[in-house]
């Protein structure tokens, strides 16, 4: 029996486009030999084309999509509500990791390493974390994924503006600059895809590098020895664990140059493009698009039995 | 005398026309048709000949309509408007190829014919010009020049070449009614030096709507009023007054199976244009599907045939156009489920589908999907 399988995408997000193109993504990739495929996108104003309690005739929702509404909790909840089983996280997990004042504080709480932060509440905060963490700063919306509104300041001139295209989208949060490498650890099931390191081009990896091939530069695996390696695997791991996510995810960590560890943040629904990084790392240890998806979707299945 | 090609059907009296077809010899159904009380048999080009020399005796005036879209309706709308006027025969259905309309020629063709309306088929190079030679159009009308037909034909050149056929078969004195909103019409008709009188909606078109009084039409579509404007545009050539014309436009009834709306149980309204697809009447449909009213719009869309090389990029375009107008994409066949995963457009399987009160529902796909079947499922309940 072929099961009915309903991709999820767009939702009223900054990366409903994105979203588009995870759900096309896995949809051009979803065997119709063992699955029977529907897409159904959410608008921008978080209307359903079907109505959701129809989502019941399916054997399984696969969430493509990122950012508030798809990541944060929200469509889980909906969707537990009418009671269909579904990929990723659950909605506390994908509420916590889409939060990042929760998700670090309870790093800080569990003993994960983390860029130290604060949450700024005006320009004059960012001034006051100046103070104490030094400039540059990363400032950024605690809500969102994909480097949304996410600034690099390094002059009190560009406080305010920072600030503000942070706080178009919620809470903001000024974050120490970690000095180091960028990587990112993709989870599939209970293991640790091969590392990630990011060279962007730009300051740092923006939302426009993110999705524009050629704006980063992009090493798989990180060119790490094998002891440090582990080690960042192992913290992905332990992060992604006590977030409380399942099924898959991206965690993004940074390594200092003195060799410390640092989790920035957990995506309990990264990327799903051809061009994202999570389904290249899957790539690297020989899991093609097609038998990825099918393996977040036996994940899946399992869980609801 | 009365002929017929099918040994099945034949009747006694009727003359047995033995065909060579694709996979079939009708010459080794001679025997049958006789038994059957055949009373003799023809040779296809003794029935040419039969039709050529009937029309000869008769002398109607000949119009001959073709085109890659909406030939059929531009020909029953062309008969509406004449028939006000004139005694006329028009080709059946859609047999028109040369044998379909040599044999309506001879079986049909009364003295007290004054016009013979014929639909004018292309399923190959040669055969607008073939049908032609047998009826010797004076008056040539040209609807529109698409993609259909591309995987037998080839290029678009080449359709368009096909076309000229019509335009090369017109004597001097002969008129060509062309569709000026079609740049493919546009150039066919420069090979041609005879009359031509161009309708359509551009400016630059002699029949316009803003040139006849104002009416009613109850065909759907944009197509459709070009149809009426190709018919309108017969009717002054063949001396009919304009409120004659669109008196008789007014009374043009939708066909099943060419955006013909029907009002199905549960307070759903499907629009069964199933007859057949290609880029441009999906295009229109999906208009009319736009401008209906709805609480939600669905296109359950068949496999486009016969598009040749453009197959892949005109399924995925017709998709991204969809994608705009409706709110549920039921792709059907290989084709249209390959070209959905490519555009932010919900869709579902047609056997995942439920529909509820208020949907509309536009059900299209090339002929060879039989589309229509799905057509009853959703008035049947089905879904």
């Amino acid at each position: 029996m072929k099961k009915k399988i309903a991709v999820l995408m767009g939702g009223p997000s900054p990366e409903y486009e994105v979203s588009l193109q995870s759900g096309e993504n896995v949809i051009r990739n979803l065997d119709r030999k063992n699955f029977d495929v529907s897409g159904i996108v959410i608008n921008k104003d978080g209307k359903f084309s079907i109505p959701p309690k129809s989502i019941r005739k399916f054997d399984l929702a696969f969430i493509a999509m990122h950012g508030p509404f798809g990541e944060d909790g929200t469509i889980q909840a909906i969707l537990d509500e009418i009671g269909v089983a579904y990929t990723g996280s659950e909605a506390t997990a994908s509420r916590l990791g889409m939060d990042k004042i929760a998700s670090k504080n309870l790093f800080i709480k569990e003993g994960i390493p983390t860029p130290d932060f604060r949450v700024v509440e005006s320009a004059y905060g960012i001034k006051d974390a100046a103070e104490s963490f030094g400039l540059p700063l990363m400032v950024k919306p605690s809500n969102q994924g994909s480097s949304v509104g996410v600034n690099v300041v390094r002059t009190p001139a560009e406080f305010s503006k920072a600030f503000a295209e942070a706080a178009r989208f919620g809470p903001v949060i000024a974050e120490k600059f970690v000095q180091g490498k960028e990587i990112q650890a993709g989870i599939l099931g209970k293991n640790s895809l091969p590392l990630i390191e990011i060279r962007p081009q730009n300051e740092f990896f923006d939302y426009e590098a993110k999705y524009t091939p050629g704006l980063s530069e992009e090493i798989t695996p990180a060119p790490l020895d094998e002891k440090t390696t582990k080690r960042i695997q192992q913290l992905a791991l332990d992060a992604f664990q006590i977030l409380g996510g399942r099924h898959f995810g991206r965690v993004d960590l940074f390594l200092t140059e003195e060799g410390t560890v640092l989790v920035s943040e957990i995506n309990t629904i990264p990327g799903l493009t051809k061009n994202s990084l999570f389904p290249k790392e899957a790539a690297a240890t020989g899991i093609t698009a097609p038998e990825l998806f099918e393996r977040i979707i036996d994940l899946a299945l399992n869980d609801a039995r | 005398m009365r002929v017929n090609q099918d040994s099945r059907t034949i009747k006694k009296g009727e003359w047995f026309v033995a065909i060579k077809g694709g996979n079939f010899d009708g010459h080794e159904f001679i025997v049958e048709a006789l038994k059957k009380g055949a009373v003799g048999v023809l040779e296809i080009n003794e029935l040419y000949e039969l039709a050529r020399r009937k029309l000869a005796k008769i002398n109607p005036k000949v119009i001959a309509v073709t085109g890659s879209y909406g030939k059929t309706t531009t020909k029953e709308a062309v008969y509406k408007v004449l028939s006000k006027k004139y005694s006329v025969l028009r080709t059946q259905g859609n047999l028109n190829t040369p044998l379909g309309v040599a044999m309506e020629v001879v079986n049909n063709l009364k003295s007290h014919h004054r016009v013979l309306v014929a639909e004018v088929g292309m399923d190959r190079a040669g055969e607008i010009r073939e049908t032609c030679s047998i009826i010797l159009p004076r008056i040539a009308v040209i609807t529109a020049i698409g993609e259909m037909h591309l995987e037998k034909l080839g290029t678009l050149e080449k359709i368009r070449r096909a076309k000229a056929e019509i335009l090369e078969s017109l004597p001097k004195n002969g008129i060509a009614v062309l569709n000026s909103d079609d740049p493919s019409v546009v150039r066919v008709a420069e090979v041609f030096g005879g009359k031509k009188v161009w309708y359509g909606f551009s400016k630059n078109s002699q029949v316009r709507l803003d040139t006849l009084p104002k009416f009613r039409i109850k065909l759907l579509g944009k197509a459709s009023i070009s149809n009426a404007l190709a018919a309108a545009a017969v009717g002054r050539v063949m001396g009919l007054p304009d409120s004659g014309i669109v008196k008789s436009l007014s009374g043009l009834r939708p066909k099943k199976g060419r955006l013909f709306l029907i009002k199905g149980r549960k307070g759903i309204t499907v629009i069964d244009d199933t007859y057949n697809a290609g880029p441009r009447s999906v295009a229109n449909a999906l208009e009319v599907l736009r401008s209906l009213p709805a609480k939600r719009r669905i296109a359950v869309f068949g496999d486009m045939l016969e598009l040749g090389r453009l197959e892949k990029q005109a399924h995925e375009r017709i998709v991204s156009d969809a994608a705009r107008v409706v709110d549920i994409f039921v792709p059907v066949g290989e084709r249209m489920n390959r070209a959905v995963s490519k555009t932010g457009v919900s869709f579902v399987p047609i056997d995942l589908l439920s529909l509820e009160v208020g949907d509309l529902v536009l059900v299209k796909g090339s002929r060879g999907m039989r589309m229509e079947e799905i057509v009853d499922d959703i008035l049947k309940n089905a879904y």
